[in-house]
């Protein structure tokens, strides 16, 4: 009997305080658990130079435009004269992006260093949270670049110093004229983990082949690593910086080469992103850059690049709501 | 007379239980909303949406998941998310209000006042909204609309942005509730 008074006490403790709770508390019990894809690892299909895991929504057109401006370096204590405004070089690339599924993405983009690039891109695995957990995100990536100068028209045969003292920075030098011979393909794995809603960073294991080679001890095949990472500074701000590094195997032999290396801003509102960096390369095909910077990075002229890419972003087709 | 004690002490506990069955639940209930720019219009409408109504008590509570708003563009989608609302520190937005004159013997549609507060963000905001009530057979129809200024909200907008941008956007809601059982 006692016990049994106890119960219907008890019950009625809990009831009484089931119902001294709010509507609202009561709804918390209604939620359920959903797994939620982490979005925004990086703002743009690129970290700065080189492809992010981000890829863009189906039915997306990015265009987009960047540019490079640099000095030419002093040759022997020379000062070469300029007359240009601002800087005395600057490389420009145009390209688009298309995004044929909300995980597959095609890009190319066509530079005035004379070169042609493209690539295509596949989300594999996107990071989430929730109920179901995954701490990364991964992204598969095949491109390759095709050089359109032939051999003729390419200055100084890849001497490293007169390469930035001409509008076309091109030391690949390729064996002969044969669309095979000009073009170089790529592949990379974009591994990457939004740590918090600041903090991103990402690794690009990167296979590189070329075509051909005009001097024998160049390697035609290149491993590169690239590390990246972007620390959000505002509600629209964010900044980024992005280093690829080869092994001394990997790179040119008869030239010195440098990792290329950006730190920049990223800037985006409404259908507009830009970012604004520095970097140590004028060239824009990945793997172009990655194997080919003969310089370091440093604020003498000739080796600082002021880069400045502007993407416009178009919604072709529009989600039914 | 424990007995007697006993039921007295039942009693209440059963009158709870009877009181639980008058809560009414929408699971998947609608709010959208809308801004008008100068250059394109904002919308977007979230049909998750969680409400309890209490006719007895005619207390009204929401809960809207803000990852939930589907956008018809991607990026505005992505941009909500990350920079303005910022649904990653506040993933949702509540109400917690009372409608006002309720009248739970009339069935059909009444035209009242919803009095509560919203919350957005973390900032609390007392609104006052007209919405229609419907009363069924078995079930409550909520359907009506409100504004709110952007600002009460800290919802910053750049510059660059300010003068396309309207300060108010126009939220519109529809609940459709069923018996409530846990």
């Amino acid at each position: 009997m006692r016990n049994s008074l106890l119960i219907i006490s008890l019950c009625y403790l809990g009831l009484s305080s089931v119902q001294g709770q709010g509507l609202l508390d009561e709804l918390y019990f209604e939620e359920k658990e959903r797994t939620e894809m982490v979005q925004s690892t990086f703002k743009m299909i690129r970290i700065g130079m080189f492809h992010s895991v981000e890829t863009r929504k189906k039915g997306v057109l990015e265009l987009n435009a960047y540019t490079r401006y640099w000095n030419i370096p002093e040759i022997d204590g020379e000062v070469i004269e300029s007359n240009s405004f601002a800087s005395d070089r600057m490389s420009v690339r145009f390209g688009a992006d298309l995004a044929l599924t909300n995980k597959f993405t095609i890009g190319g983009g066509w530079s005035n260093n004379g070169v042609l690039d493209g690539y295509f891109k596949h989300r594999i695995v996107q990071q989430r949270t929730g109920k179901s957990n995954i701490p990364f995100s991964l992204t598969g990536l095949i491109g390759g670049s095709h050089r359109l100068e032939n051999l003729d028209n390419i200055p100084g045969d890849g001497d490293p110093v007169s390469i930035y003292d001409s509008t076309i920075p091109n030391t690949s030098i390729n064996l002969e004229d044969s669309f095979y011979d000009k073009t170089t393909v790529y592949a990379q794995l974009l591994i990457a983990r939004k740590f918090n809603r600041n903090l991103s960073a990402q690794i690009s294991p990167t296979f590189i082949y070329r075509g051909s080679n005009r001097f024998e001890e160049n390697p035609n095949t290149t491993i590169a690593i690239g590390f990246g990472g972007r620390y959000k500074v505002g509600k629209h701000t964010s900044l980024f910086s992005e280093y690829y590094w080869l092994p001394e195997s990997s790179a040119l032999q008869n030239i010195e080469t440098f990792g290329a290396y950006s730190l920049g801003v990223n800037w985006e509102v409404s259908s507009v992103q830009i970012q604004m960096f520095l970097t140590n390369t004028g060239n824009y095909a990945e793997d172009i850059t990655i194997t080919e910077t003969p310089v370091n990075f440093n604020f003498k002229d000739g080796n600082l690049f002021f880069g400045w890419n502007f993407a416009y972003v178009l919604h072709l087709k529009k989600r039914k709501k | 007379m424990r007995k007697h004690l006993c039921l007295l002490l039942l009693l209440p506990l059963l009158m709870g239980f009877a009181k639980k069955g008058d809560k009414f639940i929408a699971r998947n209930g609608k709010v959208s909303f809308f801004s008008y720019v100068s250059a394109e219009n904002i919308k977007a409408s979230n049909n998750q949406v969680l409400s309890l109504f209490e006719p007895n008590t005619n207390k009204l509570a929401v809960s809207i998941l803000m990852r939930a708003f589907q956008f018809e563009k991607s990026l505005m989608q992505e941009h909500f998310n990350d920079s303005y609302i910022e649904s990653d520190i506040y993933p949702k937005a509540t109400f917690e209000g009372t409608v006002l004159n309720f009248d739970d013997d009339f069935s059909g549609t009444q035209t009242k006042i919803i009095k509560g507060n919203f919350t957005l963000r973390g900032i609390t905001v007392p609104i006052k909204m007209k919405a229609d009530i419907t009363k069924t057979y078995k079930n409550y129809i909520i359907n009506g609309e409100t504004d709110l200024n952007i600002k009460d909200f800290k919802i910053n907008v750049p510059q660059i942005l300010a003068n396309r941008i309207s300060q108010t956007v126009k939220v519109s809601f529809n609940f459709k509730y069923d018996r409530y059982e846990k």
